[in-house]
């Protein structure tokens, strides 16, 4: 058995990193349309390729590849939710939850007939794929800036949920959406806000996916699943909670390698969320009954 | 009038449905072509196995049907995509057994064929495993099928002795969770052992992982002389820089039992591999027929490169075209029973569908030899084989050792 080393935590950390970019976005979503969206997986897909097609296709600086992903998963999110889930807005979870699996299906096949089955790496430059040693842990350029990313991202959304009138329609309208419609919040307005913000959460957690591992076509359908565990972890609907469920999912899934085959890292993972749910049903900071 | 331009109209549409049922009769009697079906994973993370069977397809088509094609009939080869995916796999064997009605069937590989085989078996399907070493097919062949590919059972022994002779004693084992990949390691690691080496490490991979640092971390840590390996390209991408960034990635020599040596492994991982020392093994042309499918596949593919794959499957379609003509039916169970009679031993030698043909139409008794081996199958339908084992020199996969027939079983006797 492997011992006990600073280096696991660390990681720990970096994986929950991705899956929090990923899962604070999913959880957002989820939050104001109230149904979970397995299609959400696609959009991250879409972010992976996105920034693949422009930083290594049309040879866009990376720096400048990923905010034009974040834009175009952003402005691919809210399309989806226009065309697809809007519509059907006042159907009940489970309708919008089998919608949002079609709608998966057929994009995940969409991505395979464009790129084909090959698996791709994004080239990253020599300062992020460098390694340095921190102590007793060697990490990559990539990973620091990952968890930098996280660090931000939160701040922002913590001064955009509390200082902005739309952060504040958004914590509305997740809370109740029939008051928060009465005292004059525009819920389409709400939802639009969400959904852009959530595609641009996607490209970005697909791209840092992409800069860590690899990207193929159906990337997207496997990723969700560790995406949901951590949003469910966490209480569906609390960007704070999907923050928290990432840290479980990621911490259980590197710490578990010091007890078990590394190959049973994602049933790790879920086995947490079994436990979560079973010690707290709603998640760490969910409401009862959200969904 | 009317009347008799419509009784004309319905005979000629008769004789229309007539001519088009006697066109194609899939694998019955009659005299349009013959189907076989081509079941293989044309796309997908392993499409490059397809991609060389394909080669082989076209190249041993040119030949059978050049010359005729067995009972004067012409081959169809009628490809169905497994995906890389069980599922797929099912898909396209439920489509050639009872929509195509083929004559024969190839494919697929080690990942899907137990998704299939018995139903191929069902169907008294004359049967030809062109490119799947799982070890489990060594006693599951059963009675229609044969395999023309070295079994993983042999790689075994050939990466285990290659590692001995190369001078290493201790070793570790890093696989990804796939069905193929861990019945080889389990395969490997018995030989291993049996042999006297030592486990250092046995890690496996899970695949769609945000990280794999804390696995390249256990292999630092370890740090063992040399691994052997096998993954999928999607895993191989996020685990080789895990471990590159570990800093320990030359001095580990990665022995691939399989799987590596493709474009699709190589465009994976990236530059990475080529701050590997990555060796694999890959079974040896050594078939008497190996420089006319050499001359063949330049003429007819003049823009691909043969790779592993190719020639397997030339041989196998070859061996299928023989074995319908010496039947002298597309009977299956006749079929079945003459592909061991001509692919020998004990025949006059032959090396392609052309010569061969002559031969059994003259009734002399044959012995096909392929481009990729003899294709002399054992009672239990498989084929023994020799290897080489190339290295990655940074450009392409050079040989550095061979291991015939010979060496394998005398490594195997010690063991």
């Amino acid at each position: 058995m492997p011992e006990f080393e600073v280096a696991y935590i660390v990681f720990g950390l970096i994986s929950a990193s991705v899956i929090a970019v990923m899962g604070i976005g999913l959880t957002l979503q989820a939050g104001i349309s109230r149904f979970f969206n397995i299609s959400y997986g696609e959009l991250v897909t879409l972010g992976a390729f996105s920034t693949y097609t422009f930083s290594v296709t049309w040879a866009f600086p990376l720096f400048l590849a990923i905010p034009v992903t974040c834009v175009v998963v952003a402005v691919a999110s809210v399309g989806l939710n226009w065309t697809v889930f809007r519509p059907m807005r006042n159907s009940n979870a489970w309708v919008l939850l089998i919608a949002s699996l079609g709608v998966s299906f057929f994009l995940s096949n969409l991505f395979f007939a464009q790129w084909g089955s090959r698996v791709r790496r994004l080239d990253v430059p020599d300062f992020l794929s460098d390694s340095h040693k921190i102590g007793d842990v060697v990490i990559t350029g990539t990973d620091m800036m990952i968890v930098a990313a996280v660090i931000i991202i939160s701040m922002l959304l913590y001064l955009m949920l509390q200082r902005t009138g739309v952060g504040k329609a958004m914590r509305a309208t997740a809370d109740d959406p029939g008051l928060a419609a009465v005292t004059g919040i525009n819920p389409e307005k709400v939802s639009f806000y969400t959904w852009l913000l959530a595609g641009a959460l996607a490209g970005l957690g697909g791209t840092f996916f992409a800069m860590t591992g690899f990207l193929e076509p159906q990337m997207g359908t496997r990723i969700i699943l560790l995406i949901g565990a951590s949003v469910v972890v966490g209480g569906v609907g609390n960007p704070w909670g999907a923050l928290a469920g990432a840290f479980v999912v990621g911490m259980s899934m590197e710490l578990s390698v010091m007890f078990i085959n590394p190959g049973l890292k994602l049933a790790v993972a879920f086995a947490a969320l079994v436990i979560a749910l079973l010690i707290r049903p709603q998640g760490i900071l969910g409401q009862k009954g959200f969904l | 009038m009317v009347k008799t331009l419509l009784v004309a109209g319905v005979a000629l549409l008769v004789l229309a449905l007539a001519a088009a049922c006697g066109d194609d009769d899939g694998g019955g009697g009659g005299g349009g072509d013959i189907q076989v079906g081509i079941l293989y994973p044309f796309t997908g993370d392993i499409s490059h196995a397809g991609a060389g069977v394909g080669n082989g397809v076209t190249v041993a088509l040119d030949d059978i049907n050049g010359a005729g094609g067995p009972l004067g009939r012409q081959i169809n080869d009628i490809r169905e995509d497994t995906r890389s995916l069980s599922e797929g796999a099912i898909e396209g064997a439920s489509k050639l057994i009872n929509v195509d009605d083929v004559t024969a069937m190839m494919g697929p590989t080690s990942r899907t064929i137990f998704s299939v085989l018995e139903r191929i078996q069902q169907a008294g399907m004359p049967h030809v495993i062109a490119v799947a070493g799982s070890g489990d097919l060594d006693t599951t062949l059963g009675t229609t099928s044969f395999r023309n590919f070295p079994s993983d059972t042999l790689v075994g022994a050939v990466l285990v002795k290659t590692a001995q002779d190369m001078g290493f004693t201790e070793a570790g084992f890093v696989f990804d969770l796939g069905e193929s990949a861990q019945g080889v390691k389990a395969l490997v690691k018995k030989a291993w052992e049996d042999a006297g080496g030592t486990t250092t490490l046995d890690i496996d991979l899970a695949v769609d992982q945000p990280s794999y640092s804390s696995e390249a971390l256990q292999v630092a840590n370890e740090s063992p002389p040399i691994i052997f390996s096998q993954m999928d390209p999607d895993t191989a991408a996020g685990f080789f820089p895990a471990v590159e960034a570990q800093g320990v990635l030359p001095d580990i020599t990665f022995f691939f039992a399989g799987g590596a040596d493709n474009d699709l492994f190589l465009e994976a991982v990236g530059d990475t591999f080529d701050e590997m020392k990555s060796i694999t093994q890959r079974p040896s042309r050594v078939g008497q027929g190996k420089d006319i499918y050499d001359a063949d596949f330049a003429r007819l593919l003049p823009s691909e490169e043969s790779g592993t794959f190719d020639p397997f499957a030339r041989d196998a379609l070859i061996v299928i075209a023989l074995a319908i003509e010496a039947a002298g039916s597309t009977d299956k169970a006749a079929v079945v029973a003459a592909i061991p009679d001509v692919a020998g031993p004990g025949g006059e030698v032959c090396l392609t569908f052309a010569t061969c043909v002559e031969l059994i139409r003259d009734g002399t008794a044959i012995d096909f030899e392929g481009a990729a081996n003899g294709m002399n199958f054992d009672e239990t339908g498989n084929v023994t084989g020799s290897f080489n084992i190339v290295e990655w020199d940074g450009a392409d996969w050079a040989i550095i050792r061979e291991l015939s027939e010979d060496d394998l079983a005398q490594f195997q006797a010690q063991n």
